[in-house]
Parts: structure tokens; sequence; C-alpha cells
């Protein structure tokens, strides 16, 4: 028996099961979304968190449970109409930029646009509107190879938010980035959210980026560790667990997200 | 060489049709070889002749030096897990390279000596294959073999074979490495000098000469001709790429011209030779087909030999590419683009380069019939 998710979720999954040949990577998630929301999935390295992002984003078919977005179900529908899913209606980040190589930055951004039907020069506009939010509009003539790595996955942010996306799944976005270059993704990436009403899925090893989410999910060995929380009692949960150092704390209230 | 023998049990049907062909073409080369010296056995007063007949074995040999070399460049890119569990097990890149030249030079080897168990059971008349001994001149029967010299003919297969490989495997694909780093090459200023000037004046020369009726002449502007239409072929699909991309292009389009620009010096190597190769050994074949004297065996063994090779070239590198294509087209993937549309997009992309390759073959015999025409 199906049971209609929650009205305010854009995203809900109940008894999520996937098995990666043989090795179970996720058992039983159950996880709501609410619209507009940033979400952080904790966990440490192989607990299960780019699973469940591929099954939210329908990447991959769940083995078992449920999956709805904005009340119809994701884990009823076919392979076509997932990929039409991801393409209209969702973004991805992943821990690395994944541009294709022989298209130009803008051509990689305006992609997805292109992708979904918009005429090339809507798209590109629209394309060089968003590489110029992420600070690369300079690069918008180069190919990947010309660039740093901390241009392709501001690219590769900017592939994700370009068609106007409900649900943006980032995939360990900062992995690839240094501390400055870090912090200035992730507030894009809030501010995006904030300002186009885009929830956020954020998939993460590094607890400091945590303070950049509404929410908290820790996940361990393909579950949920605790129930989702708020982020401050995340946040006192892992200090209470950590004991930051001085400095450390400072610098967390330095970058909370009132300032973004 | 253990190690990597154990890792081999992973081969794939493509992998297993690499190495009979291969070994198939080493064969036949093998059997060309000691044809030669079965001959220079029956006849050992005539040099010249000898000499001529292991020219002949020039051709071939090169062809499986080529079909090797295109093989051994398209393995790390083909299998990196291979190259990976390799350099796990602690192999340099020299050493890499010495067990993918190995691999192959076993290959050739087992071709060479199976064209010897033929020889020897031919030669023995274990076997008859046509009656009364017919091809006893050609195996050098009645004399002994000279093992010395037989086994040094049928080591210059594998050798070649192994060293073209070694030479052939770019040190790139034997680093980690990003597919963001696939740099797009466009044709350089003086690239394209050094091809258009020899295929102009080359065509020039060969339609004067024909008109002039100076033979060596034409024959070496065709020579340049063709030349110059081979190396253009890059910059051909590069045009074409361009052309794919320009204007006010939807993804499949986008996707498929930017693609055949990236790839225009990787596909127009292969293409190239398969090209003009093509034709110009089709022209000499048609024209020879209505005159006095039919095409020998070896002729035609010789021909077929050239197409496999080059044609398994071409395939090795086909293979290549859409292996190196497999990152972008799973990201592609992950945002959504359906199946379809990368298919349409490889499509457009393939119909660009049949394009090129037919108009470059069309050049290639016009100018061949020119030169010939003298």
């Amino acid at each position: 028996m199906t049971v209609a998710p929650p009205d305010n979720d854009v995203l809900w999954a109940r008894g999520l099961v996937h098995t990666i040949r043989g090795t179970p990577a996720l058992r039983g998630v159950s996880l709501g979304v609410r619209e507009g929301e940033v979400l952080a999935v904790t966990g440490p390295r192989g607990c299960g968190m780019s699973t469940l992002l591929d099954c939210l984003s329908g990447v991959l078919p769940a083995d078992e449970g449920e999956i709805w977005f904005n009340s119809s179900p994701v884990h009823t529908l076919g392979r076509t109409a997932r990929e039409r899913l991801r393409r209209e209606r969702f973004g991805h980040v992943g821990p690395q930029p994944r541009l294709v190589p022989e298209l130009t930055a803008r051509e990689n951004v305006a992609l997805p646009l292109l992708l979904a039907g918009a005429a090339r020069k809507d798209a590109t506009v629209a394309a060089m509107e968003w590489l110029e939010r992420l600070d690369v509009a300079d690069c918008a003539r180069q190919r990947p190879a010309a660039l740093r790595q901390d241009q392709r996955q501001r690219i590769s942010v900017a592939r994700a938010l370009a068609h106007q996306p409900a649900v943006v799944f980032a995939d360990e976005p900062t992995a690839p980035l240094h501390r400055d270059a870090r912090d200035q993704v992730m507030r894009i990436l809030v501010t995006a959210s904030r300002s186009h009403r885009i929830t956020l899925v954020l998939a993460t090893h590094d607890p400091g980026l945590a303070r950049y989410a509404d929410r908290v999910a820790t996940m361990v060995d393909g579950r949920l560790a605790a129930p989702v929380r708020a982020r401050q009692a995340a946040a006192a949960a892992t200090a209470a667990a950590e004991e930051p150092s001085e400095l450390l704390r400072r610098d967390e209230e330095q970058c909370s997200p009132t300032s973004v | 060489m253990f190690p990597y023998l154990r890792l081999a049990r992973g081969y794939g049907f493509l992998d297993l049709c690499r190495c009979l062909l291969t070994a198939a073409a080493s064969a036949t080369v093998g059997a060309l070889l000691l044809s030669a010296l079965g001959r220079a056995l029956s006849s050992p007063d005539d040099t010249g002749a000898a000499v001529e007949r292991l020219l002949w074995c020039l051709p071939a040999l090169a062809a499986v030096g080529y079909l090797c070399a295109a093989w051994a460049r398209s393995l790390p890119v083909q299998r990196p897990e291979r190259i990976a569990g390799l350099v796990a097990a602690g192999a340099g890149p020299v050493r890499t390279r010495l067990v993918l030249a190995g691999e192959i030079a076993l290959i050739c080897a087992l071709g060479a000596v199976l064209a010897l168990f033929g020889f020897v059971v031919l030669r023995e008349h274990w076997l008859e294959l046509t009656p009364g001994g017919q091809l006893d001149p050609a195996l050098g029967a009645g004399g002994n073999l000279p093992a010395a010299g037989t086994v040094a003919l049928l080591a210059v297969v594998p050798l070649l074979g192994g060293l073209a490989a070694g030479i052939a495997v770019r040190s790139v694909d034997l680093l980690p490495g990003d597919d963001a780093d696939r740099v797009l090459r466009r044709p350089p200023a003086a690239y394209l000098a050094a091809v258009g000037v020899p295929a102009l004046a080359g065509s020039v020369i060969a339609v004067l000469g024909m008109r002039g009726h100076a033979s060596a002449e034409a024959w070496t502007g065709g020579v340049l001709g063709l030349l110059g239409l081979a190396g253009a072929v890059p910059v051909l699909l590069y045009l074409v790429g361009g052309l794919l991309a320009a204007g006010r292009p939807r993804a499949v389009r986008l996707l498929g011209g930017r693609a055949l620009q990236a790839e225009c010096w990787r596909l127009g190597a292969p293409l190239a030779v398969l090209t003009v190769a093509g034709a110009v050994v089709a022209t000499l074949l048609l024209r020879d087909a209505p005159g006095s004297r039919p095409a020998g065996p070896l002729v035609l063994v010789e021909v077929l030999l050239l197409g496999v090779c080059v044609l398994g070239a071409l395939l090795a590198r086909l293979v290549e590419l859409a292996r190196a294509r497999r990152g972008s087209y799973a990201s592609l993937s992950r945002i959504g683009a359906p199946g379809g549309l990368l298919v349409r997009s490889a499509a457009v992309r393939g119909g660009g380069a049949v394009l090129v390759a037919a108009a470059v073959a069309a050049a290639a015999a016009a100018l061949t019939a020119a030169a010939l025409g003298a």
C-alpha cells in the first residue's frame, strides 16, 4: 500500500534499499526534503551518501522503497521518464567537474538548457549570467583543458543551476577545491537556493560544510544514524562530540549562513 | 609477465578478435617470407629475383607493424583497469610498455610459428594441397631447410610487431589523467602550409605531366599530391566538425560537431591511411584488370593483408575513441541527456567522417589515375 507523502515535502523517500553488486549500500533510508531548504547528508566515507543521492535523483533505481517528487512517484518511472526528470527538474554537481572536454565553458553550461529544448540564444544568455555569478565569465570561451580545477568546478555548478531546477543534488561539490574557493562555491549554491527557491541536497564528508544547511541528516553504514535534525542541534551534537578549538568555533560563527 | 597473463584471463570477445587478427596477419607475412626463402632455395643462382621477392614482403611487414602499433596504442585506453593493476603491482611506465609490447610480440610469434608449421607440412608432403608437387618450387622442396636462416627470417615478424607496439604506446596513457585535460587542437597554420603546398604543387605537376606525357614527373607529382591529401584529412575533419557546430546548433549537432573537431587528429591518421591507400590500390587493380597480365596471387594476398591491417588499425582507433568518450557521456546521462541523443550525435559525427573519407578517396583515385595516365 502506498502512502501519499506530506504536502510540504518536495522530495520524500521511504525505506530505500539499494545493493551494488551484492554490497548493501542503502539499508532502509527514509527521508523528507522540504521545498527550498538546504539539507546536508553527512557521514563517513562509504556510508551510502552518494548512492542515496543517485537514488533520489533517479540515476539508480532503488531495489526497494518509494521516492516521491512533488507528490508524484519516481520509483515507478521508466528510464526515459527519469532521464526527463533529471534533465528538466534536477541539477547535479559531482565531486569531479566532469565537463564535456570538447565544449567551451559557455557551451557546457548551456547544454542542460539545450537538452531541455531551449533556443540556442536564450541558452547562451542564461549560461553567461550564471558564469558571471560564479566569477568565471572570462573563461566562457575556453575549454576545460585550459582551466584550473576550481574554475571547472564553478562551471559545473553553473551547469547544475542554469536551467533553474527544482532540486540540486550536490555530491561533495567542494571536493576538488581549496578552502577559499570552497566557501565561495558553497555560498553561491546556498544563495541560489534561497533566491530561486531551489532545494539543495548536499552530501558531504566535511562536517564544516553542514553549517550551510538548514537540516542535517547523518548516515552510517547505509542507514540514517539519527533523526534528521535542525542545523543548530546537529552542530551542538558535533561540538559536544569533537570539542573544536576556539579558533574553529569563531570561524564557524563568522561564516554562519545568516551572513551569506 | 606472469601477473599480466593472469590479468589477461579477463579477455573479452574484442580482445580475442584482436589477437586472432594479429596472429593471422603475422602468419600471412611469415608465409610470404618463407615462400621467398623457398624460391631462393629452389634456384640459388637467381639472386636478383630472390631480393625482389624479399622486397615484396616489405609492404606486408609494414602493414603488420602498423596494425600492432595501432592496437598497442589503443590498449591502455581500452583497458585502463589493466594498466592500473600493473601499476599497482609495481610496474613503471617502461615495464608496462615492455609488457604490452611483449604481449603483441608473443601473438606475432604465434602467427609466425603457425606459418612455419604449415610450410613444413607442405614441404614434407604430409599434406598435399595441389597434386604433382606444383608448389615444390615455392617451398624449396628437395634441399635442406637452413635452420638459422629460417628462424632469423621469421623472428623479423615478432621483433617488428613488438618494436612498433612498444614505440606506439603513449606515455600519457600510462599515467592517471582526467578526461577534462583532453585538448582540442586546431590545425596550426604551419601544418596547413606544410600539407597544402605539396598537395597543390603535386596535383598540378601530375595533371601537367599527364598532358605533357612526362611520366617520371607525373609520378612524383602524384605521390606528393597523395601525401598532401592524406595530411589534409585531419584538417578536413576539423572543418566539417566546425561547420556542423556552426550557426545555431541544438544539442545533437553541437555535440557531434565538436566531438569531430576534438577527434580530428586521432581519427584523421588511420582514416587518411585507409582512404588514400585504399583508393590508390583500387585504382591500380582496376587499371590492371583489362590489361594483358592479371594480378598474381602474391599481389592479391598482399592487397588483402594491407586492407585487413589498415581496417583493423582504424577499428582499434574507433574503439579507443569510444572508450575515451565514456567519461563525458556518463556525465551527460547523469544530467539527463537521453540515450537517443547520444546515438544521434554519434551518427552525426560518423556521417561527417564518412563524408570526408569519401571525398578524399575520390580525390586520391582521380590523382592516381591522372599520374598513371601519363
